[in-house]
């Protein structure tokens, strides 16, 4: 073993990190070498002077007061004052939405035309026919995709025409009562 | 009667403030001891303890007790003396001239008793050696010594890996034997 792997050994040795084998190999090298027992024993006092000083260190006086006088209400303040930021925005963002909700009931959205619903969950809207008013004009090349219709059509109240209609519905547009 | 540190958070949490005060008590010595040496200024070692504890209790609901409260406590204290560190850029002189060193003006006014004179000018000027450590090696030895610290645990508060512990704590004691042997306290080859 070399004299520097042996000191950085004595280190870890101080701090009661050594396993049993580099103990062993280490001991070894100290029974040849002057040197590193010379380090090792400087390193010991250093360390038992270390210890002893910074174990004799005390806070100042009146160091508890005051801690206790700086500390909030509550622990968690900075989590409250974080979900506090948010709140303006939610706000915002949920009168954004009763808004827009009011406008597109006020626009008779809710009253929107009969759908059907495709087996892979589009809806399809019926398209009145001339020849044959009680049949669906709707082919299957033709779908139309109506999420924000037909989510509107869920909130329609009883007045609203089934989300499933049948087939023999006549009109595109319902007429307005 | 042993503190409970576990229930006391708890009870902290809930919203018993004045329970924290026994946390402050057992830790108020370390923490400060702790700042102390890393920033080696009592007025600033004060603020930057007392604003650890402030710190500690405003997050103590992000406590997971995965480490130790102590562990997490003192890298909270040790992130904030980095941060008062970078703030007041302070450079440690790595390679200061030995003729700086004047010990012996401690010796006078200590106590008669021959002993403790001698010993207490050994520590003077061993902490005069730590202070002149690199910032991180320093921390890494006020670590080690102000609660008898593993690897493992200041690897955690560092954020650094185990190996680099023990090669930081090796380096400064390579680096303190020297210069502790060039002012006649240790001895190297």
């Amino acid at each position: 073993m070399r004299c520097r792997e042996a000191r950085f050994l004595i280190s870890m040795q101080m701090d009661g990190e050594l396993g049993a084998n580099q103990k062993a190999l280490l001991a070894e090298h100290l029974q040849s070498c002057s040197a590193c027992r010379a380090y090792a024993a400087a390193v010991c006092r250093t360390d038992a002077l270390l210890r002893e000083s910074l174990a004799g260190d005390q806070a100042p006086a009146g160091f508890f007061e005051h801690v206790m006088a700086s500390l909030p209400d509550q622990p968690a303040r900075q989590h409250v004052r974080r979900r506090a930021r948010f709140l303006p925005g939610v706000a915002a963002a949920v009168m954004v939405l009763l808004v827009a909700g009011a406008w597109l009931w006020s626009s008779g959205y809710h009253r929107a035309p009969p759908a059907v619903e495709t087996p892979i969950g589009i809806t399809a809207f019926k398209v009145p026919s001339s020849e044959n008013p009680g049949s669906s004009a709707q082919t299957p090349g033709e779908p139309r995709i109506s999420a924000p219709l037909e989510a509107a059509q869920e909130h329609a109240g009883p007045n609203a025409a089934p989300k499933t209609a049948p087939a023999q519905r006549p009109a595109r547009h319902p007429p307005r009562e | 009667m042993p503190l409970d540190e576990a229930e006391v958070i708890k009870k902290v949490l809930a919203g018993d403030r004045v329970l924290f005060g026994r946390l402050v008590e057992r830790y108020q010595d370390r923490v400060y001891s702790l700042a102390m040496h890393v920033l080696r200024d009592p007025h600033l070692a004060e603020d930057v303890a007392q604003e650890a504890f402030l710190r500690a209790f405003q997050r103590l609901d992000q406590f997971r007790g995965e480490s130790g409260f102590s562990t997490w406590l003192y890298r909270i204290a040790v992130n904030t003396c980095w941060e008062y560190l970078r703030k007041s850029s302070r450079v440690v002189p790595r390679d200061a001239p030995d003729g700086e060193e004047d010990g012996a003006v401690l010796v006078g006014g200590l106590p008669s008793v021959e002993e403790r004179a001698v010993e207490a000018e050994q520590k003077a000027l061993l902490w005069r050696a730590v202070e002149r450590l690199p910032d991180d090696y320093r921390v890494a030895v006020v670590l080690r010594y102000v609660d008898d610290l593993s690897y493992q645990e200041m690897a955690r508060i560092l954020r650094v890996p185990v190996a680099t512990v023990g090669s930081r704590l090796h380096r400064a004691r390579m680096m303190l034997a020297q210069m502790l042997a060039g002012i006649g306290l240790g001895e190297t080859d």
